[in-house]
């Protein structure tokens, strides 16, 4: 029976104009979206390509001029132009490495935080910072989000879905089949059923094959677990919306009240919810505003300039095996203090951090939780996390640059400290993320 | 083959149906007649089970509708008064829809045969249902009864609108079904057409069965003044 209706279910679209209106904008849509993404993942790696062709430069540079001074082709006036000098190498000009956080290769589906949260930072002596590509994007852009494949597949498929299958029993009412269709010796709900699942395997293969033919296109990997994955999750928020359709049509309404309440179940779960639950957590983990931070930063900065002799002296006194000898030159004296100084504002400002990042976590976690009452979130955060551009991933640059950074000053204070100059062999031990 | 015992239905305390009793039996039509709002079309979709009945049972060969609803159905084709297919179809179309609802698969030469017996022209048949005029439509319902081959034929006002040609060819229809054995349940305003084509009258006013009388023991004239004094009352 479920058959024989899909059949004539099939012959109607066909013979329909929406199923090809459906189908051009899904492949229109999932075009643009695709586009987006991929345009930002270019920008991405585009990005990554030139600070690391700096720095490859950088090194390289150093390392001929080395050798050049080594074989007696060039002298080095200055300390500071000398490649040998750990603090040319690890503090000055364009030195330091460049931490990165890799677009992942599904990064295509989603910009997720990645126009918020920086993908990579430059480790330094002592000025280490994350560095960002967006900071002059218009912040309407960021307002609005991105077109791409999650706000294709979380925002606008669930609009289709609504359109086929609003008015599933009511068209057959105000059209007048309805009452051919109950008197038949089969009941309308099975016939109801057998149209919602036309509809969904029909948007699904439409919705797969744009999304899978998409992602090939781009070379993602889509014959992986993620991919299967993905294809699940897609046919799971589908059915989500479909079913919702089901269970309004079985409430034998007029069209328009169909519409109105599938279109309110539309705004609640991904417009009231969201925007609830992060109000919730607001209330619950109120998070100190970033002026408070800034200054907050600011003020152990200058608290450390104040007390850099003192901090000096605490140092060497707790650390006397690290006192420098009496004839070091002036400059190593000076870089000395400032990267006692470093140390303090860096361990400083992470105790501070902590203050901060604490009610964040606690409003995740508390988000995390109730995103269960909302499919579209799960789904958005699903998608997130496959393309490797949410909060958590991006957020780790600050951890991995803190780890690389102890990584840097290990390999060159204790050289500094020594005024121990570097060979060209040494070149390949100079460490990288 | 088809029987209604006692059959009340209130809405909302306006007595649609009361204590209806009627019974109409294989090779006979048996036409509804009365105003607006007689009962006529509850009778039929208490036939149907498209309601729930509040007291009384209706019978279609020997099944209470409402406790088997979907085995009653196997036996009954109705036709409403404005019969609607599925526009996108053809004629053809939907008839192979609707009989494969029934579970009856029936090939395209049989559907077709049946379409031009229901008095459909034969280019019609693959003509999209949405180009065709309500006669067309009510053949359409017809050949679905023919193909189906059901005894049991519930019709809403199925000439109301039509010109007199088409409702003449619709009776000849009827008496064509009724001839194969099939008993009809007909609610009409047309008196004339109930006259000629139905072996029984039922005249209803306010819910109730005011008058049943066999057509062939009244003239015109009679059934209308019959009728006009029911009314009256």
């Amino acid at each position: 029976m479920i058959r024989h209706i899909l059949y004539y279910e099939l012959k109607k679209s066909l013979a329909d104009r929406w199923l090809w209106i459906v189908s051009i904008i899904l492949i229109a849509t999932t075009a643009t979206g695709l586009y987006e993404g991929h345009r930002l993942t270019e920008a991405r790696l585009n990005s990554l390509e030139f600070v690391r062709t700096q720095e490859a430069n950088f090194y390289a540079s150093q390392l001929e001029r080395l050798k050049q001074k080594e074989a007696g082709e060039i002298e080095i006036e200055n300390w500071w132009q000398d490649p040998a000098n750990p603090l040319v190498l690890s503090a000055f000009g364009a030195a330091g490495k460049h931490v990165v956080i890799e677009p992942g290769p599904f990064s295509v589906l989603a910009a997720g935080q990645s126009d918020i949260f920086p993908f990579y930072g430059k480790v330094r002596l002592t000025a280490s910072q994350p560095l960002r590509d967006n900071a002059f994007e218009n912040p309407i852009h960021k307002l609005n989000g991105k077109f791409d494949l999650a706000f294709v597949l979380v925002w606008l498929l669930p609009l289709i879905v609504i359109a086929l299958g609003y008015n599933l029993r009511s068209s057959e009412r105000e059209s007048g089949t309805l009452s051919l269709l109950q008197s038949m010796p089969v009941p309308v709900n099975t016939v109801l059923r057998a149209k919602i699942i036309y509809r969904y395997a029909l948007i699904s293969i439409i919705t797969l094959s744009c999304l899978f033919g998409g992602l090939l296109l781009f070379g993602v990997p889509v014959f992986s677990l993620s991919g299967l994955g993905l294809a699940a999750t897609v046919l799971l928020y589908l059915g989500f919306w479909f079913l919702l359709c089901y269970l309004i049509n079985l409430t034998e309404t007029s069209s328009a009240v169909n519409a109105v309440l599938l279109f309110g179940a539309w705004i609640t779960l991904l417009l009231i919810v969201p925007s609830l639950l992060n109000t919730i957590a607001n209330a619950l983990h109120p998070v100190p505003s970033r002026a408070v931070w800034v200054t907050e930063r600011r003020a152990i900065g200058q608290e450390a300039t104040q007390k850099q002799d003192e901090l000096v002296e605490t140092y060497f006194a707790n650390h006397p095996q690290e006192v420098p000898e009496e004839d070091i030159p002036d400059y190593l004296e000076i870089w000395n203090a400032r990267l006692i100084r470093a140390d303090y504002v860096r361990e400083r400002q992470q105790q501070a951090q902590l203050a901060f990042e604490q009610p964040v976590q606690a409003q995740k976690a508390l988000v995390n939780r109730l995103k269960y009452l909302s499919p579209p979130m799960l789904f958005q955060s699903y998608l997130e996390k496959l393309s490797g551009n949410n909060a958590d991933r991006l957020r780790n640059l600050d951890h991995k640059m803190m780890a690389f950074q102890n990584e840097w000053n290990d390999f060159f204070v204790t050289r500094l400290q020594r005024l121990e100059y570097l060979t060209p062999e040494d070149f390949d031990q100079i460490p990288s993320p | 083959m088809l029987e209604a015992n006692s059959l009340t239905k209130i809405y909302s305390g306006f007595t649609a149906l009361s204590d209806l009793s009627l019974q109409v039996n294989e090779g006979e039509i048996y036409c509804l007649l009365g105003a607006n709002g007689a009962g006529k079309s509850t009778t039929i979709n208490l036939f149907l089970n498209f309601i729930e009945a509040d007291s009384g049972t209706a019978y279609v060969n020997g099944l209470n509708v409402s406790e088997k609803p979907v085995e009653s159905k196997k036996h009954i084709t109705y036709i409403p008064e404005n019969l609607s297919l599925y526009k996108n179809l053809s004629g053809l179309e939907n008839l192979a829809f609707f009989c494969g609802l029934s579970g009856m698969k029936l090939d395209d030469a049989a559907l077709r045969e049946t379409l031009t017996a229901a008095g459909l022209q034969p280019d019609a048949a693959d003509k999209k249902a949405g180009q065709y005029s309500k006669g067309m439509r009510q053949k359409v319902g017809i050949a679905l009864a023919m193909a189906r081959n059901t005894k049991v034929l519930l019709l809403d006002e199925p000439t109301s609108g039509l010109d007199p040609a088409a409702s003449n060819e619709f009776a000849e229809l009827l008496r064509k079904m009724r001839d194969q054995g099939a008993a009809v349940l007909m609610a009409t305003h047309d008196l004339f057409r109930a006259k000629e084509t139905g072996n029984k009258i039922g005249i209803m006013s306010n819910g109730k069965l005011v008058e049943e009388q066999p057509t062939s023991s009244l003239t015109h004239q009679q059934l209308e003044r019959l009728y006009l004094s029911h009314l009256a009352n």
